[in-house]
């Protein structure tokens, strides 16, 4: 069916447009939510919720301005960010804990009073001891200054994946320098 | 919110997908990508190009059981809820739109199905053919069997009355009469006029149907008879009609 059909279809309630553009556009809007998303669990409800909303838009605003497939993936980008900022805001959050905890570090204190000098000092002392994968992530943004799209270029992993890697390297790299000063 | 321009949406994009947006530079790209475009298209585009090596993986089949399953209940609830007798109307318009584009749009008939049809036409029109000539036929040989039978009353009809004396030939069979060679025929002299059949004493002995009219002119008489008439020969073709002459 041309996009047309399918819009026809699902404004007139017609079951198999709704089937037609799911089954014809899913692996486009998969696509489009794997750049951010990768494996991560929030995939499925922004696939879901990407659908949800073309039918929703469709059937009340009728024909898109746009061909089927870019809308969706636009649409795609849409229901990808909510599960991208929740994925940020953890990772800083946990950023503001580490700092929290290298401002409890006696050494530390005495190096530097910038807290994000003293998280770098923190990473520098524990790297050669802290595991793969997690030591290559944090070298890679602690040390080298990478930014999460960089790394995602050169791991060729997505955003959110990016984000959760570093998010687990951090949790490595708290524990361990917790048991080191009991802090 | 005022309309953010391009450049500035490329930055806030660039910013975010770095990860270091500050609050009010996250909240407005959130914002942008609900009112325009060209946001999500822009992050979509940056994510393509920082991918162009490999494509990330994306749900496993397990995920898409999942999300299929939940689709197709979306997918039934929304059908359902528009299934009144205007939308049934709808739908079974729009498919019956569909149809009719799919048979417009399709290739003509494949040349064997229309071979096909112009052999059974053909077919049919042979076996009209046939019949009618069957028809024809056995009409013609209706006929000839009426002049066969109408030639003795030439005899016949001048004496009705006459019971059969004598044996005659048998008249000859349909078939037989047009397997054999048909002597020629002498041209009927026109007849000046038509008298009443009279009851003439007949050597012949064949029955003849009482009330059938002959011209006397016709008739030949007693002594022009011979004694043994040639055995008569129906005409293969063609009609005779004593009766309609002039």
């Amino acid at each position: 069916m041309s996009d047309d059909e399918l819009v026809a279809g699902i404004r007139a309630g017609d079951a198999a447009a709704f089937r037609g553009l799911y089954a014809d556009h899913k692996a486009v809007v998969e696509r489009s939510c794997a750049f951010f998303l990768g494996d991560d669990p929030g995939m499925k409800e922004a696939v879901a919720g990407t659908f949800t909303a073309a039918f929703d838009e469709i059937a009340s605003k009728g024909q898109p301005d746009l061909p089927l497939k870019p809308w969706l993936s636009i649409l795609a980008v849409r229901y990808c960010m909510p599960v991208m900022e929740r994925r940020r805001i953890e990772c800083l959050s946990q950023a503001r804990e580490l700092e929290e905890l290298a401002r409890r570090v006696p050494v530390l204190q005495e190096i530097t009073r910038d807290d994000r000098e003293r998280v770098n000092f923190m990473v520098r002392g524990e790297i050669d001891d802290i595991p793969e994968p997690h030591k290559q992530i944090l070298a890679m943004h602690e040390m080298d200054g990478l930014s999460i799209l960089e790394m995602a270029k050169r791991l060729n992993a997505a955003w959110v994946t990016v984000l959760s890697r570093l998010y687990n390297a951090r949790l490595a790299l708290r524990d361990r320098v917790k048991a080191q000063f009991k802090a | 919110m005022p309309e953010l321009s391009v450049e500035e949406i490329a930055r806030l994009a660039r910013k975010y997908l770095a990860g270091d947006p500050t609050v009010e530079e996250a909240q407005r790209l959130n914002m942008a990508l609900q009112d325009d475009p060209q946001a999500s298209l822009e992050l979509l585009t940056r994510m393509q190009e920082a991918l162009d090596q490999a494509q990330p993986g994306g749900m496993s089949p397990a995920d898409w059981q999942e999300v299929d399953a939940s689709v197709e209940a979306l997918i039934r609830e929304k059908a359902s809820h528009s299934s009144g007798p205007l939308m049934r109307l709808k739908v079974w318009l729009l498919k019956h739109s569909r149809k009719a584009k799919a048979a417009a749009a399709a290739p003509s008939r494949p040349a064997a199905r229309t071979l096909a049809i112009l052999a059974g036409a053909a077919l049919a029109l042979a076996l009209v053919l046939a019949l009618a000539y069957a028809m024809v036929a056995r009409g013609g040989l209706k006929r000839l069997q009426g002049l066969h039978l109408h030639l003795p009353h030439l005899g016949a009809a001048a004496s009705p009355a006459q019971p059969a004396a004598a044996p005659a030939p048998s008249p000859a069979k349909p078939g037989a009469a047009l397997a054999a060679p048909a002597p020629a025929l002498a041209p009927v002299a026109p007849a000046p006029a038509i008298a009443r059949a009279q009851p003439v004493p007949s050597p012949l002995p064949l029955a003849a149907k009482p009330g059938t009219a002959v011209r006397a002119e016709q008739l030949p008489s007693s002594a022009e008879l011979p004694s043994e008439l040639p055995p008569v020969t129906p005409m293969p073709s063609g009609k005779l009609d004593i009766e309609q002459e002039p």
